[in-house]
């Protein structure tokens, strides 16, 4: 029997072999339909960050505090979007379940998973959940296809509607491109409202106490107003931009005058802007310089800033009667970003300059850029913007040279009107800002460095915080602390603290749900499981 | 499993103390698993292993089995330098009915509980011995494999240690095996193992 154990123990040492992490067994390659994980659409909400796991199709929570990462309990499909309203309050997850039409019953009954299933029998549902801390509350039946979403900023209600410009939508079935769906995320409750052809944008006004009036909807040819004081909401009234038919006129920005009365509009090609006078339901048209390739309305001033590719031109439209405001610029700018009572401008092209517009006095300030800009981000003090930049293609010598071929950031000082250049050793991810009531710092992440550069705004000073791994993005989180994605498979999230410098890394939660394989709805249960 | 010891006990006359035998084999073996979750470790829907096997004769025609066998499977993708294994210990006990023909062919039915014991692991980088990103979750699935098949001995006076080689198929079925968040995994269906031995 001596001779049988002494064998049994040899065999199993040369059976079982090494399973340490060096020595992982690999027969061949892994091939995946997604990454396991998106990094770049991590959600902060005051229950923790929420992150979408792409390959299992779920959800993931990393609680706040020093909780371990969760599943989120989904049900039956995939999470294909995650979205939050403005106020962060409420969380929804687009889930789609799957049904395969497949005629043969032999077949049939072979198909229990998604991967199963031809592509052509394969029927897809689109439902909402309203996630809420680590539970999703009961699917909201909703009537049609939707890819995108807006929230009125009380978060009570949200418009759902097809995104054309969503690289990723696929069009199935049979699908009305006239009507949008309105959720009331408190009841659970939805509605679908004929509004217009392709609708694609919302708005949403509110009254004196914060709570959703109307919804604003654009469409090709017509806006809609959706009055969701009404149960079940309606099309209250529907403003034509153009009486001819034969003519296509596309809406590209819209926006809303701070009492709520007036709908902005403009649209591709044209230089005129509508306002769309809500309380009256009538039309003004005013007449612009150019094309506006972007604005912003200005609560403070009540009026809205315009900028043009096209010109070099800035316009700032009057809300009470209507008038423009012209200033000449040197260079024609493209981006507006928003201070209390002044405007930011800036271009996201090959144009170096920037201009900070006064809209109390109508003052108008140049900076003028190293490099052109790729993002600008004003601090919550509003003393201070910073530019990220783009390395040029045309290089010239000495400094400027070295200028052109890196990227970098320029500190707008807002206050004392100056600019300082900083190279950056990879091209700039994001900033985030870090106040207290005696100290501001900016957080900047660079694509491919493994630390955030913290630089104290009042004194100069930085400081290079160590990461493990090259960020991705840099978001806030409810407590203060910043949370920081990295290009990590199986995921990996740094926690920082801006105050102390402390870090905390989450990894691995990639793998939830990994292996829960999409199950097929069958046919008799018609959504469960 | 009841069933097939009291049939065997019915057909097998008692083993003397003199009778009392046992084998011992190298086996290797395949069983069937199409779990989708079983696509992240494996190109193919089979998990190949390798094991031993130890059995007591008890009569003429009954023998107690019991073994193990190991699956090791992985894959790798370069392209998010991610490593994933499936390693599977299962643990086997049962009966082995056989009857003999001129004591050199054995045809014969098993029937073994199988207690499997999955572990996953997920590395994302390869390059370190020790790193945040590996992930390692365990589960445990109780199955039952039923087997027939046929062992060749080779011609052995008594008290003299003989060879014998063997091969069986069957079929197996699984209960599903929870690997906690991670999810879950259900393998079964066709089997089949074989193997070479000593006998006394």
């Amino acid at each position: 029997m001596r001779t049988v154990l002494t064998l049994s123990l040899l065999a199993g040492g040369l059976l079982g072999g090494c399973a340490g992490w060096n020595k992982l067994p690999n027969q061949g390659d892994l091939n995946l339909d997604a990454d396991l994980w998106d990094p770049n659409r991590a959600l902060a909400t005051e229950d923790g960050l929420y992150i979408p796991l792409t390959q299992a199709g779920g959800l993931a929570l990393i609680p706040a505090g020093n909780g371990d990462p969760v599943r989120i309990d989904l049900g039956e499909g995939r999470l294909s979007k995650l979205t939050a309203s403005p106020d962060r309050s409420k969380l929804v997850a687009f889930v789609e379940t799957y049904r395969c039409d497949e005629e043969d019953p032999k077949e049939a009954k072979k198909d229990h998973f998604l991967d199963d299933c031809r592509v052509d029998d394969l029927e897809i549902t689109t439902s909402i959940r309203v996630i809420d801390g680590k539970k999703a509350a009961a699917p909201v039946e909703v009537d049609g296809s939707f890819n995108g979403i807006t929230y009125s900023h009380d978060g009570q209600f949200a418009v759902a509607y097809l995104d054309f410009s969503d690289p990723d939508l696929v069009l199935d079935g049979v699908i009305n491109l006239t009507s949008v769906v309105v959720l009331n995320l408190a009841s659970g409750e939805s509605k679908s409202v004929s509004v217009g052809f392709a609708a694609d944008r919302v708005l949403f006004t509110q009254n004196l106490l914060g709570e959703a009036e109307k919804a604003v909807v654009l469409s090709q040819n017509e806006v809609a107003v959706v009055d969701l004081t009404t149960d079940p909401p309606t099309n209250s009234v529907t403003f034509p931009l153009t009486l001819d038919p034969d003519s296509v006129v596309i809406p590209v920005g819209i926006e809303l005058t701070p009492d709520g009365r007036y709908a902005l509009i403009s649209v591709a090609g044209s230089s005129d802007l509508y306002a769309l006078d809500l309380l009256t339901e009538s039309i003004n048209i005013v007449e612009l310089s150019h094309n506006p390739t972007d604005m912003d309305v200005n609560t403070a001033t009540d009026t809205t800033v315009l900028v043009y590719n096209s010109g070099s031109v800035v316009e700032v439209l009057e809300h009470q009667t209507f008038e423009i405001e012209t200033t000449a610029l040197d260079e024609p700018m493209s981006r507006i970003a928003t201070g209390t009572d002044f405007a930011l401008l800036w271009s996201d092209g090959s144009e170096h300059d920037a201009y900070r517009l006064d809209l109390d006095s109508n003052v108008l300030v140049e900076y003028r850029l190293q490099n052109p800009a790729v993002s600008m981000h004003i601090s919550p003090t509003e003393e201070f913007a910073i530019a990220l930049t783009r390395a040029e293609d045309g290089f010239g010598e000495g400094v400027e040279g070295l200028y052109d071929s890196n990227p970098g950031m320029e500190i707008i000082d807002l206050d004392d009107d100056e600019t300082e250049p900083f190279l950056l050793e990879g091209a700039g991810l994001g900033v985030s800002w870090a106040d207290t009531e005696n100290s501001l710092h900016a957080l900047v992440l660079q694509e491919a460095v493994e630390y955030v550069y913290k630089l104290d705004m009042y004194t100069g000073n930085a400081e290079e915080v160590e990461l493990t791994e090259p960020p991705l993005s840099i978001g806030n989180m409810n407590d203060g602390t910043f949370f920081i994605t990295h290009d990590v498979a199986l995921g990996l999230v740094t926690f920082l603290d801006p105050k102390t410098n402390k870090t905390r890394e989450v990894s691995g939660f990639a793998t939830l749900g990994i292996s829960d394989a999409t199950e097929l709805l069958e046919e008799e249960k018609k959504g469960g499981k | 499993m009841r069933t097939l010891i009291a049939l065997a006990a019915l057909v097998s006359a008692p083993a003397s103390a003199a009778d009392l035998g046992w084998q011992l084999s190298g086996e290797l073996g395949n069983l069937r698993n199409a779990d989708p979750s079983y696509d992240l470790f494996s190109k193919s829907n089979v998990m190949p292993s390798r094991g031993i096997r130890f059995g007591v004769t008890l009569a003429d025609t009954l023998t107690v089995e019991t073994g193990w066998h190991r699956v090791r499977r992985g894959l790798y993708s370069e392209e998010i330098d991610l490593q994933t294994a499936f390693f599977a210990d299962e643990f086997m006990l049962g009966p082995k009915i056989s009857h003999g023909f001129a004591d050199v062919f054995y045809p014969y039915a098993a029937a073994h509980g199988v207690l499997m014991r999955g572990t996953m692991k997920f590395d994302d980088d390869t390059s370190t011995k020790r790193n945040a990103g590996q992930v390692v979750q365990r589960g445990l699935g109780l199955g039952v494999l039923t087997m027939g098949g046929v062992e060749f001995r080779s011609p052995t006076g008594a008290d003299k240690l003989g060879v014998s080689v063997h091969i069986e198929a069957g079929y197996g079925w699984f209960q599903s095996a929870d690997f906690g968040d991670i999810g879950t995994m259900k393998p079964g269906g066709f089997a089949m193992k074989g193997g070479v031995g000593i006998r006394l």
